[in-house]
């Protein structure tokens, strides 16, 4: 369906007054990763380590310095914005904030025809049916078509965040931290919804979170991102059940488990994640590693396949039981 | 009705300081105008003297307010016709002006607004110096530059927009009133396309607009479809200050193009010898107090529309 071959993005830093270059920012450097119809890739990992602007670049709402996005077979990185345009009809993305990615001064009805009108979707005397088959399809009622987004919760809004992703009738979602600004008990319903719309359209998602649980239970696949790189990736349930990298077995320590009877030997990684602008050399893990060899600051690890499918970038498994 | 209500209540606490403001003004106006254009103060070997009285110059100022509010400066003659006839001709004149000089400032300042906000590593610089030239010049200076331009192109027989040859002095025909039009729209052009250019900028970095090109919406239509209404209610905001621009850039143009307005007369009742002085100095209160009313009720109109509407749109 999707694939991406060797994905970069560098951001360059210019003096406010005289634009002098002062470096780069390798936000995404190198990133692999495929994903299937009907399937959802989950992309974890901290704060700054590039996965929103990963998912920004498969839109190509950035621009990407280098790499390849494959989508069924054509290579779209490099295509023209205005022939670009009218493939988002099969991309789209559904935002982390829904406070801030509706337009607080277009009504419900407004926003959701606003995509039919530009990729001729349905016939323009359909556009008020589509609309409430829309709200309807995220569990909003018909008469919320003439409202303003800040009549709506967030939960709701979160809704509409998602009706009008799916108003282009899409192949492949983007889902940016869709849940990350609500409430607990909104999560779940959000969640649910976005599994019943894959279920119901054959979709394809690259769900982007930070929350291992919400990774969990959406995701066929997980990819562990780390300072631009993916470390580890494969299926869901092997990631979770034996972590292999050690950042990722540390995130995984780090997520709580619904078990009182089940304790869990926390990971705590040294220091902070280095900035974009000072990505350590070798492996960009390594001076956080409690398994740091000599080679790691010396040589970025390879990627290696382990005999579960699993993709692993670590110095600690070169050579060993892969396929 | 009880909505209603509350409007009238809302417009009432708008409008009401702002007329008291304005009542204000007029009186410090006509007091001002009222002390005798020959009243003179001097001081020798420590010794300050005034050729005038207080009770004289005091006499001088209910005069002014007594000729005002029983219409007598409206039937003083001027140049053989009345100062109400002649208030009313160079209104006209200059509400020409205004009116004209404003919606070409709109028609100038957003679409070169709107290329600006399209900044290129080459050209970015120079669109934002095109626009911040003209705001930090003096006004003198940038109107006085384009009558050089007037009279450039009206000495070499350059024919403009297909029109013709265009004078550059003088108030007899319509075609007198273009350059003083478009001189009055320079300012305020450029202050509009700046307003224009940072709605745009800033626009382009909130997430409902990264959602609009997620959805496959062009520069264009984001533009049009998204931040249209932001850059007409930021207009609206500045328009206080647009007004101020245009107000004391008219007298300046009037004078320079010689288009006998408000503005022009105002400077001519002061400084012309060819009226009598009691004539002169009755027209130049009556028309300060006009433009005074003109320019504050204009301000009071823009001010409402910016605490009502912009927040009642704005939260939809």
């Amino acid at each position: 369906m999707i694939e991406v071959i060797n994905l970069k993005k560098e951001f360059h830093i210019k003096s406010p007054v005289l634009r002098v270059s002062q470096g780069s920012v390798k936000a995404v450097n190198g990133v692999n990763f495929r994903i299937e119809k009907g399937k959802t890739l989950g992309l974890v990992g901290e704060s700054g380590s590039g996965k929103s602007t990963t998912g920004r670049l498969l839109l190509r709402l950035l621009q990407p310095t280098e790499g390849k996005i494959i989508l069924e077979g054509r290579d779209i990185s490099s295509i023209g914005n205005k022939e670009f345009r009218h493939l988002r009809r099969d991309l789209q993305m559904v935002f982390q904030n829904p406070y801030s990615s509706l337009d607080s001064k277009m009504t419900i009805e407004d926003i959701l025809i606003q995509p039919l009108q530009l990729h001729n979707i349905v016939h323009p005397l359909q556009y008020k049916e589509e609309v409430n088959r829309l709200l309807d399809m995220v569990g909003l009622s018909k008469k919320d078509g003439n409202k303003f987004p800040h009549e709506f919760s967030g939960g709701q809004r979160q809704r509409i965040g998602i009706a009008r992703a799916l108003s282009t009738r899409p192949k492949f979602v983007v889902m940016d931290e869709p849940v990350s600004s609500l409430d607990v008990s909104v999560q779940s319903q959000i969640l649910n919804l976005v599994i019943d719309l894959q279920e119901e359209l054959d979709l394809s998602y690259l769900f982007i979170a930070h929350d291992l649980s919400v990774i969990r239970h959406v995701s066929d696949y997980v990819a562990v991102m780390y300072l631009g790189k993916i470390v580890e990736q494969g299926k869901a349930d092997r990631i979770f059940d034996s972590p292999k990298h050690p950042y990722t077995q540390a995130l995984m320590s780090a997520s709580p488990v619904p078990d009182l009877n089940k304790k869990k030997d926390r990971i705590r990684l040294k220091g902070e994640i280095p900035g974009a602008l000072n990505i350590p050399t070798g492996c960009t893990f390594h001076d956080r590693c409690d398994f740091r060899m000599d080679i790691c600051d010396k040589i970025e690890p390879e990627a290696t396949y382990l005999y579960d499918n699993r993709e692993i970038s670590c110095h600690l498994y070169n050579g060993e039981e892969t396929i | 009705m009880r909505k209603n209500k509350e409007v009238f209540k809302g417009l009432q606490r708008l409008i009401i300081p702002q007329i008291v403001m304005l009542i204000f003004i007029l009186i410090l106006v006509v007091v001002l105008t009222g002390i005798p254009q020959n009243f003179n103060i001097s001081s020798y070997n420590g010794v300050t003297t005034s050729n005038m009285t207080f009770g004289e110059v005091k006499a001088s100022i209910l005069n002014n307010f007594k000729i005002l509010f029983n219409g007598e400066a409206f039937s003083t003659m001027i140049q053989g016709e009345t100062a109400w006839e002649l208030l009313i001709r160079t209104s006209k004149k200059s509400m020409t002006i205004l009116l004209f000089g404003t919606l070409l400032s709109l028609l100038i300042g957003i679409p070169k607004g709107i290329l600006d906000s399209r900044k290129s590593n080459t050209s970015g610089t120079v669109k934002l110096l095109q626009s911040l030239i003209p705001l930090s010049l003096p006004d003198v200076f940038t109107i006085g530059l384009m009558q050089f331009l007037a009279m450039y192109l009206y000495t070499n027989s350059i024919k403009i927009f297909g029109i013709g040859l265009l004078p550059f002095m003088g108030d007899e025909t319509i075609y007198h009133s273009i350059y003083p039009i478009m001189a009055i729209s320079i300012l305020p052009a450029a202050y509009i396309s700046r307003i224009t250019a940072q709605t745009i900028e800033e626009g382009f970095s909130k997430p409902y607009i990264l959602a609009a090109r997620g959805k496959g919406c062009s520069r264009r239509d984001i533009i049009i479809n998204h931040l249209f209404k932001s850059i007409l209610f930021n207009i609206l905001s500045g328009f206080t200050m647009i007004i101020g621009i245009i107000f004391s850039s008219l007298i300046i143009i009037e004078r320079l193009f010689s288009f006998r307005g408000l503005g022009f007369y105002l400077l001519y009742f002061y400084t012309t010898d060819l009226i009598d002085p009691y004539e002169a100095g009755v027209g130049f209160t009556l028309f300060i107090v006009s433009l005074a009313i003109v320019y504050y009720s204009i301000l009071v109109i823009v001010n409402v529309l910016k605490d009502t509407v912009i927040p009642m749109k704005e939260n939809g």
